[in-house]
């Protein structure tokens, strides 16, 4: 649109001239020229024959528009088409996730050879959304499409009502019959209205009689119209008739094109939406790569700005319809109540200054309203691009850190066996050789350090508070200090519910610390040994890592925990229970529970204990605990 | 054979005769190292089985909780094993050498053996014998009489 205007201006600055001297030598010079030398009604007649040949064409030109328009309307907002658009997305979407895979490769090498551009850290939060949102493209798509169609439909359907209502047919007619310029000056097929008297004769009562008075008196005026369209007036002088009929083109023209340009644009919205649907799986994969990012871009501005150009444009088409409604009596009047003749309708057209104004405001809000639509379209699209830039800074910083530390314990796998290949002899000369091999070794243990030193630190802060400050301020707390506050707790075996440290802080923290590493998490799982499948460890495995001297530090309510004290009594040793006995009895009384229900007699339970924890049996044999009641199998 | 079965009153009692000896002995008593070296008295060099560890450790808390005297304790193994007295004896001095004679000064009273003190653990130090009196001879003298 902005081409075709700037086209406009372009061509009109460069012939404004002579086109301003062609109009005043035909509408001024060359009437009275003609006039002058004829003055006959011949030539009246042959000029007047030719004007409503002109105006004709333009007026079937306007109906053609209108039509168009109509149709145009009629398929714009619909999403049935988008169907077209699925099965092209389809395709592009295989070809999109096969892309997917050349991607990973690229940032793999990229990753080797250290080209930080590409590098891993960077690429791995976008390739993680991008990959979630390459096959839910079409779903996006389809919800941005249906806010904006259905938005437009709003507009287009209150028109239809209230045209429906009106006894009118579609918003093009009306629009089309609102100009009634082009009525005025235009045949119409008045037989239409004996259809129309027919169809009133079915109806029966006080309806009928209004319907057929309502189409007759509608037929008389149309053939009234018709007769005075080809009636020759002695009162229209050459002048008349000349400035009627190109006033009226160009007001026609300019009527017919709003209403092409509108249809055309919705149709381009339908293709290019089309299109843009198609494209989406591979222009995300574009959010990937730093190089392909503004394709990207540029895909959503112009998606965002089709989209809002329907409910925009439709909004300006309801508002012509809408001001045609309300000024339909005083336009009419204008047109056809007295004018008796082509050049007699011109002139009213124009010497009513009202109507004039009501001609050109349709025109305007037609035309204003596509460029507008437009315009806010681009606007619409930049800031949606806006909003979305921020939004996505804020999911890339929440992949980024769930991807880091996702990816952590992996990429200390990956360096400890990277690290320890490279000391074989052979192939560690020979993977020291490539280049960037021994920096990706390195570097995911590097972050790893890092992070760890930051709870160091963090911890060292903490120390000086006291267990109930730190359950107090817990909440208040950034990540890498809940991790410390929570090892502290552990290591002070008081990392229990209580104050503001609830069960599911205790958990997170957890979490958080087994993507550290084991120490990180041994500490925690020391005191919870019941909250080792939260980190994807079995209790067993917990509790077979709690050492005798770190016995004290597991929370009494573990022993609650029949699956705890279970694994315990087929993980632990003499050494446990001996620790148990100083510093929870409680707790070695659960044991003996734990042991009395290995079997129904003392033969069948030193038996069973005897299967899962030999070294505890013979502990439990040779204690001389025994002779105070615990630890016995009777 | 002896089965070293409580019941709740005697277990309650046992519990705090427990829990009033000094901590140090309630570590020995419940210690990993004395399960084991009661293992390699018991299996290892006397090859008693379960059953049998089993009563010798029972014997032998029941001696650390001050409810059997030491002097007793070979008699009293004898007899819940029903082995002969000698072997009871092996064991008992195998047991006092490991076990009993460390810790001599913190055991009860009632499970000091009765009669001549024994010898004192051998980590404490001993004053050195004094040479008996007329077995100096004065080389100062020795000539004026």
């Amino acid at each position: 649109m902005n081409k075709i205007i700037k086209s406009i201006r372009k061509n009109f600055s460069k012939k404004s001239n002579l086109i301003i001297a062609g109009i005043v030598v035909f509408v001024l010079i060359l009437p009275n020229f003609v006039y002058a030398l004829s003055g006959s009604g011949i030539m009246k007649a042959a000029f007047r024959w030719m004007a409503n040949l002109i105006i004709k064409f333009f007026g079937l030109l306007l109906r053609l528009a209108g039509t168009t328009f109509e149709a145009v309307l009629q398929i714009g907002f619909k999403n049935s088409l988008m169907n077209v658009a699925k099965i092209g997305w389809e395709v592009s979407r295989d070809f999109a996730n096969m892309l997917f895979i050349l991607f990973m490769i690229i940032v793999a090498f990229a990753t080797i050879l250290r080209v930080e551009r590409y590098g891993a850290k960077q690429l791995l939060p976008r390739i993680i959304i991008i990959a979630l949102l390459i096959n839910f493209s079409l779903v996006i798509c389809a919800i941005i499409i249906d806010f904006s169609n259905l938005t437009a439909d709003i507009f287009i359907n209150n028109t239809n009502q209230a045209n429906t209502d009106a006894g009118k047919k579609d918003i093009a007619s009306t629009i089309v019959d609102g100009l009634q310029i082009a009525s005025a000056l235009t045949p119409q097929d008045c037989k239409a209205f004996d259809d129309k008297i027919k169809l009133c004769d079915q109806k029966s009562g006080e309806d009928k009689d209004d319907c057929i008075d309502e189409a007759t008196l509608a037929k008389i005026r149309c053939e009234s119209k018709m007769q005075q369209a080809n009636t020759i007036s002695e009162n229209d002088n050459l002048l008349d008739i000349v400035s009627s009929a190109i006033l009226g083109s160009i007001v026609i023209f300019i009527a017919a094109f709003s209403l092409f340009a509108g249809a055309i644009l919705l149709l381009i919205r339908i293709v290019a939406i089309w299109f843009l649907v198609i494209l989406s799986p591979i222009v995300f994969i574009c959010y990937i790569l730093p190089g392909l990012r503004p394709y990207w871009e540029k895909w959503w501005r112009s998606f965002i700005n089709w989209c809002i150009f329907a409910p925009a444009f439709a909004f300006f088409i309801w508002l012509a319809a809408r001001i045609i409604t309300e000024r339909r009596t005083e336009i009419e009047t204008a047109f056809v109540g007295g004018s008796n003749s082509l050049g007699s309708s011109i002139s009213g057209f124009f010497s009513v200054p009202g109507i004039l104004l009501n001609y050109l405001l349709i025109i305007g809000i037609l035309i204003g309203g596509l460029i507008t639509a437009k315009q806010l379209g681009i606007y619409g699209a930049n800031m949606a691009i806006g909003i979305g830039k921020k939004m996505a800074g804020g999911a890339k910083d929440w992949a980024k850190e769930k991807a880091t530390r996702g990816l952590a314990k992996p990429g200390e796998w990956v360096s400890g066996k990277m690290g320890a290949a490279m000391n074989v002899p052979v192939l560690g000369r020979a993977l020291r050789a490539l280049p960037g091999m021994k920096q990706l070794a390195q570097a995911p243990a590097a972050a790893m350090t890092a992070e760890r030193k930051r709870i160091g630190e963090e911890r060292k802060k903490l120390e000086r508070h006291s267990n109930d400050t730190l359950k107090d301020l817990f909440p208040t707390f950034n990540k890498s200090q809940k991790m410390a506050a929570s090892q502290i707790l552990a290591t002070r075996k008081d990392l229990k519910e209580g104050r503001n440290l609830r069960e599911k802080d205790i958990i997170a923290s957890l979490k958080m610390a087994n993507r550290y590493g084991d120490d990180q998490v041994k500490e925690i799982l020391a005191n919870r040994p019941s909250l080792a499948p939260e980190v994807g460890k079995s209790i067993e495995e917990a509790t077979k890592k709690i050492n005798p001297a770190k016995v004290d530090s597991v929370q009494s309510s573990e022993f609650q925990n029949p699956a705890v004290v279970d694994a315990m009594l087929k993980n632990w040793g003499g050494g446990h229970m001996a620790k148990l006995d100083e510093t929870n009895r409680e707790g070695l009384q659960k044991i003996q529970d734990a042991i009395y229900g290995l079997g129904a007699d003392r033969t069948a339970r030193e038996t069973a204990l005897n299967t899962i924890n030999p070294k505890l049996k013979i502990y439990i044999d040779n204690t001389a605990l025994k002779a105070t009641g615990i630890l016995t199998y009777d | 054979m002896f089965k070293p079965t409580l019941n709740q009153e005697e277990i309650k009692k046992r519990q705090e005769l427990y829990l009033s000896l000094p901590q140090h002995l309630r570590q020995i008593i419940a210690s990993e190292e004395t399960a084991d070296k009661l293992y390699n008295i018991s299996w290892g060099k006397n090859q008693l089985k379960s059953d049998g560890q089993t009563i010798v450790s029972f014997t032998v808390g029941e001696t650390l909780l001050g409810i059997i005297n030491l002097s007793d304790f070979a008699s009293i193994l004898a007899k819940r094993l029903e082995i002969d007295q000698a072997k009871a004896e092996k064991i008992y001095q195998e047991i006092n050498l490991e076990i009993f004679r460390p810790i001599m000064a913190y055991l009860p009273k009632q499970s000091q053996p009765i009669g001549p003190k024994p010898t004192p653990p051998p980590n404490i130090p001993t004053q050195k014998p004094q040479p008996a009196a007329e077995n100096i001879v004065d080389l100062k003298n020795i000539f004026k009489e």
